[in-house]
């Protein structure tokens, strides 16, 4: 990792680059297929729905996102992704994103924002 | 891009274009108005950068369609107002009329969109010729084209750029896809690396999830100068604060700075290259401050003004209408059935229906200000044309009428105008001569007036000479030997067909072909015309119109067994029951006295040959027209009425006096007043008017 990595993501818990990829685990949560604007209400308060068990389970250390049925996208739904990854981070949890579609993984690549799923790939 | 997404993204720039050309034209306007205003402020910084907003705007817009006439033209224009703005050159007469000119070129384009081939090249040309000459070379370019591919052009050596994207919290809501523009990026440069500063995104328990938190730092190659790169964020310039920076091939990125983040100090303001603030200049417009402020402004005028088709609005104006004609239906049924719960009813719906339809005539209301800043044009033309210097003072700009008046009365007025300079105003050589400033004044005011809108067209010019005009009226048997009328008898004379005292006949006006279209287009929107002159001081020109064409309050009387409708802003006072004891003559005017003044009478029974015996008692309606009032003889008076105007039917429209027709509640028509155009036939009855025309058939 350069310098200017850790400066882009000074302020957020590090993802563990180094955690192998967890294949044949069930996802915690499925993103829709249309993952932008339109839905990124809805999409958060699941979310944010799901976030508060999540922390309350003393065994979990990952939650898994599966981005399979990702058909559409905007830089509103990765927002999400990054907003999610931060809130996980304050709690000690770590985001994978699971499955990813074509279409989200070119967006999270083109947004800079693939290093998410890193270790998921 | 599969073929289906294709197709629909041409759909898409279909249905976007006339909204492309509607507001390339508001903008055109607003570049009209911002060159004549930087004509008496040339070095206002702020004018100069809205100028070149401007035309930066309708570049970037027309590029998104590929409308590369446009594109490559008004590059010209906008090389040459940074030019300006850089004090390269300096805003002169000579370029201002370049601009201006340059603005109509591109007007043309605009509304040429549909057509396949321009025919004004040649025209365009030799502008850009002009602009060029003007520069002296200064800031000489080449046009930018439309697309990626062809922006391409003979292969330069690549450069690296380091980009901070700061992304505006409306972002989303705006429309914009900040992985758009990413994607636009990769068309025309080589990115590198794309870095998202991940802690200016709140945790998701803070994010709304509509606002945009997105700061990105892209690293990119491209062979593109820093100006054509600059270009793939203009459309974004409102939300998106853009820095590039040229950035060495061996250095590293260096951190993003949020918009958020405090400027670079002045210690690190030094090292900022000459270059970096040519390319911060090229991309930004104006400083960032400004344009934050710019940005949010645009954002309230968003929230505060919503953009309505006309037709929809006169849509709704019709069904109001007919929403009051059965409104008033209601009403009538409720009162026979004498059930006092249902004639409330009836009554609280009246109210309401009153309010909606003062609410929605309000929505048709549209300042004059933008019709009188189109004359600012006119007189800066035609003043340079005839050698005048003239001075146009607008006053009154934000006073409100009907947008269907508005539209119509810009012609007349246009006439007007160009009439006062030519005929009105004198050269300076003549001014200085007559012990007058060596420029003339041209004033256009307007301002509410018992309830309509007075506009004014006043000049300090030759003024009109009475004698000329009464010599040439009774030349043409206007006005009968021996018969002296008064100043504005004689001034009216000017709005006869075919009248004209000009001595030569210019392009402009002097062939009589106008004035009494103008006074007949004026009378169709129910307005009317005076002239004051005094010769040698000047001439003021008054149009009076009423707020709006479609609803009106009015006051319903009866006569006979037929209705009529009195403008009730025009009703002074009624007198109600009164003896019928005046005398009348037969074309039923007389007069009768009003608390001991003496007040003219019309009887509508007598003057529209009504068929019904004469009462003994009747009511006298008192109008006021101008500066002259008389009364109006009635058998009943019916009261307030919201009066929905429909025009007279062709058969009709010969009727003296009126103005159109009305439908009652219970189905009747009643027809409307003209108060003006009933004074002049209580003063002229027919029968006088017509041995008038006999005289003069023209």
């Amino acid at each position: 990792m350069n310098d200017h990595r850790t400066l882009m993501m000074s302020a957020s818990s590090v993802i563990d680059l180094a955690q192998p990829p967890l294949q044949g685990q069930a996802s915690d949560y499925s993103l829709p297929a249309e993952f932008g604007i339109y839905a990124a209400a809805q999409t958060q308060h699941e979310l944010l729905s799901s976030l508060i068990a999540w922390a309350q389970d003393s065994d979990r250390k990952t939650v898994r996102i599966n981005g399979a049925a990702v058909d559409s996208l905007d830089a509103s739904g990765i927002q999400i992704l990054m907003a999610l990854h931060r809130s996980l981070g304050e709690r000690g949890l770590n985001l994978q994103i699971c499955d990813a579609s074509t279409v989200l993984h070119q967006g999270l690549q083109r947004l800079g924002a693939h290093r998410l799923l890193a270790h998921c790939l | 891009m599969n073929t289906s997404a294709h197709d629909s993204d041409e759909q898409f720039l279909r249905d976007a274009l006339p909204a492309f050309i509607s507001e390339s034209i508001e903008l055109l306007d607003q570049i009209e108005q911002l060159l004549l205003e930087l004509e008496t402020s040339p070095s206002d910084r702020e004018l100069l950068d809205a100028l070149f907003r401007c035309a930066h705007t309708i570049k970037g817009s027309a590029g998104l369609f590929g409308l590369d006439e446009i594109v490559a033209f008004t590059h010209h224009v906008e090389t040459f107002l940074d030019a300006v703005r850089e004090e390269k050159i300096s805003l002169d007469a000579h370029s201002s009329r370049l601009l201006l000119s340059s603005g109509d070129q591109i007007r043309r384009l605009v509304n040429l969109i549909s057509e396949a081939e321009s025919p004004i090249a040649d025209e365009r040309e030799a502008l850009v010729a002009g602009l060029m000459q003007a520069m002296g070379g200064a800031g000489e370019d080449t046009p930018p084209q439309t697309n990626a591919q062809d922006t391409a052009g003979p292969v330069a050596a690549e450069s690296r750029y380091t980009i901070h994207l700061s992304f505006g919290q409306d972002t989303f809501r705006d429309g914009f896809d900040p992985l758009a523009i990413l994607e636009y990026l990769a068309t025309i440069a080589s990115i590198e690396t794309v870095s998202p500063a991940l802690e200016h995104i709140p945790m998701l328990e803070q994010l709304d999830a509509e606002d945009c938190h997105l700061c990105l730092e892209v690293v990119l190659t491209t062979d593109q100068d820093q100006a054509a790169l600059a270009q793939a964020f203009e459309l974004f310039r409102e939300d998106c604060d853009v820095q590039i920076e040229p950035t060495p091939q061996q250095d590293q990125p260096s951190a993003v700075r949020p918009s958020s983040q405090p400027e670079a100090s002045d210690a690190d303001a030094d090292v900022v290259t000459d270059i970096e603030v040519a390319a911060r200049s090229d991309v930004l417009g104006a400083p960032r401050a400004e344009r934050k402020t710019s940005g949010e402004r645009r954002r309230t005028e968003d929230a505060t003004f919503l953009k309505v088709r006309a037709d929809r609005l006169d849509e709704v104006i019709n069904l109001l209408g007919e929403l009051v004609i059965a409104g008033a239906g209601t009403g009538l049924l409720a009162q026979r059935t004498g059930d006092s719960e249902l004639i409330e009813s009836a009554h609280q719906l009246g109210r309401l229906i009153e309010e909606i339809r003062n609410g929605t005539l309000q929505l048709r209301m549209v300042q004059i200000g933008e019709t009188f800043g189109r004359f600012r044009r006119v007189v800066h033309d035609l003043a340079a044309e005839l050698g005048k210097e003239v001075h146009l003072e607008i006053v009154g700009g934000e006073t409100e009428l009907d947008k269907s008046m508005v539209e119509r009365i810009n012609d007349p007025l246009m006439h007007l105008v160009r009439n006062a300079l030519d005929h009105g105003l004198e050269t300076r050589e003549q001014r200085v001569a007559a012990g007058k400033p060596e420029q003339g004044t041209l004033r256009i005011a307007a301002s509410h007036d018992a309830g309509g809108i007075l506009i004014s067209i006043q000049d300090d010019g030759r003024g009109i000479n009475r004698e000329k005009v009464l010599a040439r009226a009774r030349e043409r048997g206007l006005v009968a030997a021996g018969v002296t009328p008064s100043d504005v008898e004689v001034f009216a004379l000017i709005f006869e067909p075919g009248f004209s005292t000009a001595e030569t006949v210019t392009n402009l006006s002097g062939r009589g072909v106008g004035m009494d279209v103008v006074r007949r287009n004026i009378q169709s929107l129910r307005g009317r015309i005076d002239i004051h002159s005094v010769e040698g001081q000047g001439t003021t020109i008054e149009v009076r119109l009423p707020l709006t064409l479609a609803i009106i309050d009015g006051f319903l009387v009866n006569v006979a067994d037929s209705k009529f409708i009195f403008p009730l802003e025009a009703v002074v006072e009624v007198v109600e029951n009164r003896k019928a004891d005046q005398e009348l003559d037969a074309h039923g005017c007389g007069v009768i006295e009003l608390r001991g003044q003496v007040l003219p009478v019309v009887s509508l029974r007598t003057l529209y040959q009504l068929d019904a015996p004469e009462s003994s008692r009747c009511s006298v309606v008192v109008i006021q027209s101008g500066a002259k009032r008389y009364g109006v003889l009635v058998d009943a008076l019916l009261g307030q009425h919201q009066t929905v105007i429909k025009p007279l039917s062709r058969i009709f429209r010969s009727l003296r006096g009126m103005s159109g027709s009305s439908i009652l509640g219970n189905g009747e028509v009643a027809l409307i007043f003209d108060v003006n155009a009933l004074a002049l036939l209580a003063e002229h009855p027919p029968s006088r008017l017509l041995n008038q025309l006999e005289r003069n058939p023209s």
